[in-house]
């Protein structure tokens, strides 16, 4: 009977993006949480982490000869909404590579899908077309050109 | 006799500038064998951080000591950070790729992080306040000036507190073992990954303690300060033999001698000139460095 390790990852199992060598408190929460939410905790984390390394350079501004101090409050808002969907993409990214070939469903249940999600957009969509012109015109009523 | 001293304590502040910076190289390359290009980088941003914290605290009415210390402790907070980013994002996922890669890979950061702070800040000079004091014992010595001293001080006493760190410490003993042969501390238990990180932790403390000190010395910053430090730190560390500790300060020392004088004695313009020179004279003598161990490799 093969030796198993109890840390060694299993045959698959390997979807799990963030590998074995996490500390046991850490790997507790990430079963604990489904894992679409433990990456959005760390992708947050990653952003947060970002908005600190990038504060003193892309938030503060000074002018040591007019002694002024610009404070760029939006750009730090833009580092951390960056760095968020770069770490979700990179995730996404590495949890594709690591499933590999069983990422990939066959051709059929693929076209099958796809009709499916397309019949779906397509019962959803013809409703919104019917009450999308009310609905925008409440918003900007048509008035008449002035004689 | 005047002169010549004050070429002398010149240079050896210059050289423990070099030094400080060197010795991040030098430390790097013992551990994982790449040349960390982007470290000039990590000096600059060092220097930007206190530029940007000592402006900010002097308009709430701080100065003095108290400025330098809490400007200083940004920076080295800040560059450390930066280190440990810069490791965990462009060369740890290189670490089993050629070794070329992750020196591309450092090139790369080096431009970027240059970019980043052009855009972020200005490509204009910046002057930096002076944020060391003239002490009042020194108003009558003409050879050296105090915030020189103070480089020179904080410099010896750096290298002093690395080699008590690196001799005495476990994390110091783990950098050793994983600079002798990583795989074997690897299989003893070594936590290789956090040693590295420290390693780039301890590098870019002091490499923003260098950008911190010779930036209020000279009086001003731009972006592309670490460049030209970076490169001659660079030298420094070849010179004294990359991966020794003591090689890296000898190599910086020489290097920042060479520079004075040759400035004071011949020209500024020959500055480059004569320390390069002096790089290709004592590498073709002893192509390890001054300090350096050559070693033979089986094949």
């Amino acid at each position: 009977m093969p030796i198993k390790h109890e840390n060694a990852p299993s045959i698959g199992k390997t979807a799990s993006c963030d590998g074995y060598s996490l500390p046991a408190s850490r790997r507790n929460l990430r079963d604990r949480l489904p894992k679409t939410g433990f990456n959005t905790l760390k992708s947050l984390g990653i952003a947060l982490w970002f908005m600190f390394l990038t504060f003193p350079i892309m938030v503060i501004k000074v002018s040591p000869l007019e002694k002024t101090i610009e404070w760029r409050w939006s750009r730090l808002v833009y580092v951390g909404a960056g760095a968020f969907s770069l770490s979700m993409l990179w995730r996404f990214l590495i949890y594709r590579k690591e499933a590999g070939t069983s990422f990939r469903k066959p051709l059929q249940e693929r076209l099958s899908l796809f009709f499916q999600r397309k019949k779906a957009a397509r019962l959803l969509h013809w409703p919104r077309l019917l009450f999308s012109p009310p609905y925008s015109l409440s918003f900007f009523p048509p008035t008449r050109p002035p004689s | 006799m005047e002169y010549f001293l004050e070429l002398f304590f010149g240079g050896l502040t210059r050289g423990s500038i070099y030094a400080l910076l060197a010795l991040g190289y030098t430390m790097v390359y013992g551990i994982i064998q790449l040349i960390n290009f982007a470290h000039g980088e990590i000096y600059m941003i060092g220097a930007f951080t206190a530029l940007i914290a000592a402006s900010a605290l002097s308009m709430l009415g701080l100065d003095g000591w108290s400025l330098l210390a809490i400007a200083g402790l940004a920076a080295v907070i800040y560059s450390a950070a930066y280190g440990f980013t810069l490791e965990k994002i462009a060369y740890k996922p290189l670490r089993k790729a050629p070794r070329l890669s992750p020196l591309i890979s450092a090139i790369g950061m080096s431009i970027f992080l240059q970019n980043y702070v052009l855009l972020a800040q200005t490509s204009d000079f910046l002057s930096f306040p002076a944020l060391i004091d003239e002490f009042p014992f020194m108003e009558d010595v003409t050879i050296i000036r105090s915030s020189e001293l103070v480089i020179i001080s904080v410099t010896a006493l750096s290298t002093a507190l690395l080699t008590i760190f690196i001799k005495f410490t476990g994390i110091g003993k783990a950098m050793r073992a994983v600079a002798q042969d990583r795989i074997m501390a690897m299989l003893l238990g070594v936590k290789v990954d956090r040693v590295i990180s420290v390693t780039f932790i301890i590098g870019s403390a002091l490499a923003a303690v260098g950008g911190v000190l010779i930036s209020s010395h000279v009086g001003q910053i731009n972006f592309y300060i670490g460049f030209i430090a970076g490169i001659k730190a660079f030298t420094a560390a070849v010179l004294g033999g990359i991966g020794s500790l003591p090689g890296a300060v000898l190599g910086g020392l020489v290097l920042g001698w060479t520079e004075s004088f040759a400035t004071g004695y011949v020209s500024s313009d020959y500055e480059d000139v004569f320390a390069f020179g002096l790089l290709v004279f004592i590498l073709i003598f002893k192509p390890s460095g001054i300090l350096g161990r050559s070693s033979a490799e089986k094949v």
